[in-house]
């Protein structure tokens, strides 16, 4: 089980350290929330699409987007239709379907998913998981909970790729011509394995001096243009408030 | 046992414990037309808050899912995940006290109350799928904002309920656990991608119906699963905080 979505590259996006891309991910995403001028909500959708297929191409652009198009095809399907005040768009034979509130709303909306949804992505196609956890320690992540999430990071594909095993031998009991795995017995005996690690775990963590010795405090260096990097990261969702 | 040794116990137990809520929700997957995902994250959530209490259910529940939203690709939903199935695994974990019945007779019901769920999923989904296609019975704008407080007011009620019956050892404050466990997750992703702005109610309320299935059938796997595991592994309740 793969579960980083990081993509090598050497784009200006993936060169922007990670704690500036982390506020610009958190700032670019509340902004959505209080624009409301068509510019701006145009920006909000487009400025990660372009960022994205310049960091990462076209195709894991279309495969990231992809995803949302059945969301956005229901939307674009039911909220104008829904939404019947206003200026009258499209009517057939005196029945509003769609109105220009309703068109306006609709576009609003998945701007702002496709906007939130992006940025997102975006992060993650561009840092690795335990680089987002050192940036999140370096906004006062406390050390157990990142401790934590590191340790939920390597567990996830061991405990994915077990199941995956777990699977296969059960279905090797099934009688012969038929075919998946019984779900419950499978399922039981990953519990089961998992919560037979927890001991062993902990006591590895005593091990390594868990409680014992305190932890460095690490300290992520500042890469050159650090400045224009946090500048870049505060003007650009900011400068979106000015847009009218 | 020293402080430092239970909370190497308390990190690990929430580690794996998260892992595991991820990997049920990664490995079986239905993409749904509306953009979510339908998994088995339910009956993780519904083990681990039976089986370690509310504060462990709550952050493995929570995160757990919202580290499979971000890994799987839908990294919108995180936020939405991460409240609405901790605060699920927190209604189940505080109603159902450590090592409650988990006889024949819990399991019948359990299994009855998921049948009853799985059955008004269903007649919901058939309304809400004629009712939009039909002009006289169209949701209409204002109703948007009814829905909303209905959704908030039961989510309310489902808390005051369960501090209510807060560890109450029976087999009826395990069903009612699991009916608001249910109500949590339906209202609560109707009403929070709301909130957030991700969508509208006409649209989240297409979700319902498989929300509520989901959450029912995960929630009678949960406790099924709970019961075989305990059976497995007799040490189990030592691992609880």
């Amino acid at each position: 089980m793969n579960i980083s979505s990081y993509i090598y590259g050497t784009s200006f996006y993936h060169k922007l350290d990670v704690r500036p891309k982390l506020f610009f991910t958190l700032l670019f995403s509340v902004i959505s929330f209080v624009l409301s001028s068509h510019i701006s909500i145009a920006v909000i959708f487009i400025l990660p699409l372009i960022i994205m297929m310049l960091s990462v191409g076209k195709g894991e652009t279309w495969r990231c987007y992809s995803r949302l198009l059945p969301l956005f095809v229901i939307m674009i399907l039911f909220i104008p239709f829904q939404n019947r005040d206003g200026h009258s768009l499209l009517v057939v034979r005196g029945f509003t379907l769609a109105t220009e509130e309703g068109f306006w709303n609709v576009l609003r909306i998945i701007s702002r998913l496709g906007g939130i949804s992006g940025v997102l992505m975006l992060l993650l196609l561009t840092e690795r998981n335990e680089s987002i956890i050192r940036g999140l320690r370096a906004f006062h992540l406390p050390y157990n909970a990142s401790l934590a999430c590191s340790m939920i990071l390597r567990y996830i594909p061991y405990l994915g790729h077990l199941f995956s095993e777990i699977r296969d031998a059960m279905s090797l009991r099934l009688e012969e011509g038929k075919r998946g795995y019984p779900m419950l017995p499978s399922i039981t005996a990953l519990v089961i394995s998992a919560i037979r690690m927890i001991p062993d775990t902990a006591s590895a963590l005593e091990e390594r001096g868990f409680g014992r010795i305190k932890p460095p405090k690490e300290r992520i260096p500042h890469p050159s243009g650090y400045l224009i990097q946090w500048l870049f990261s505060v003007i650009i969702p900011l400068s979106l408030l000015l847009v009218r | 046992m020293a402080e430092s040794n239970r909370t190497a116990m308390r990190i690990s137990l929430i580690a794996i414990m998260t892992a595991i809520v991820a990997v049920f929700t990664l490995v079986i997957r239905i993409p749904s037309p509306i953009g979510g995902y339908i998994s088995l994250c339910d009956a993780a959530v519904v083990f681990a808050s039976y089986a370690f209490g509310p504060v462990t259910g709550f952050i493995a529940g929570g995160l757990g899912t919202a580290f499979a939203d971000l890994i799987g690709g839908y990294p919108q939903w995180a936020a939405i995940s991460f409240i609405v199935h901790g605060f699920e695994a927190f209604i189940i974990g505080l109603m159902v006290r450590n090592g409650s019945s988990t006889g024949t007779i819990k399991s019948v019901v359990s299994i009855l109350t998921g049948v009853v769920m799985a059955i008004l999923a269903i007649v919901l989904s058939l309304y809400l799928f004629s009712s939009l296609f039909t002009a006289e019975t169209f949701l209409k704008e204002g109703s948007e904002h009814a829905a909303f407080s209905i959704a908030l007011s039961l989510i309310v009620l489902s808390f005051v309920i369960s501090f209510l019956l807060k560890g109450d050892d029976s087999m009826i404050s395990s069903v009612v656990a699991i009916v608001l466990a249910v109500v949590i997750v339906s209202l609560g992703y109707l009403s929070l991608t709301t909130l957030f702005g991700l969508t509208i109610i006409s649209e989240a309320i297409l979700e319902v119906p498989g929300n509520i299935a989901q959450s029912s059938v995960g929630a009678v796997i949960g406790l099924v699963l709970y019961s075989a595991v305990r059976k497995g592994f007799r040490n189990l309740d030592t691992l609880r905080w």
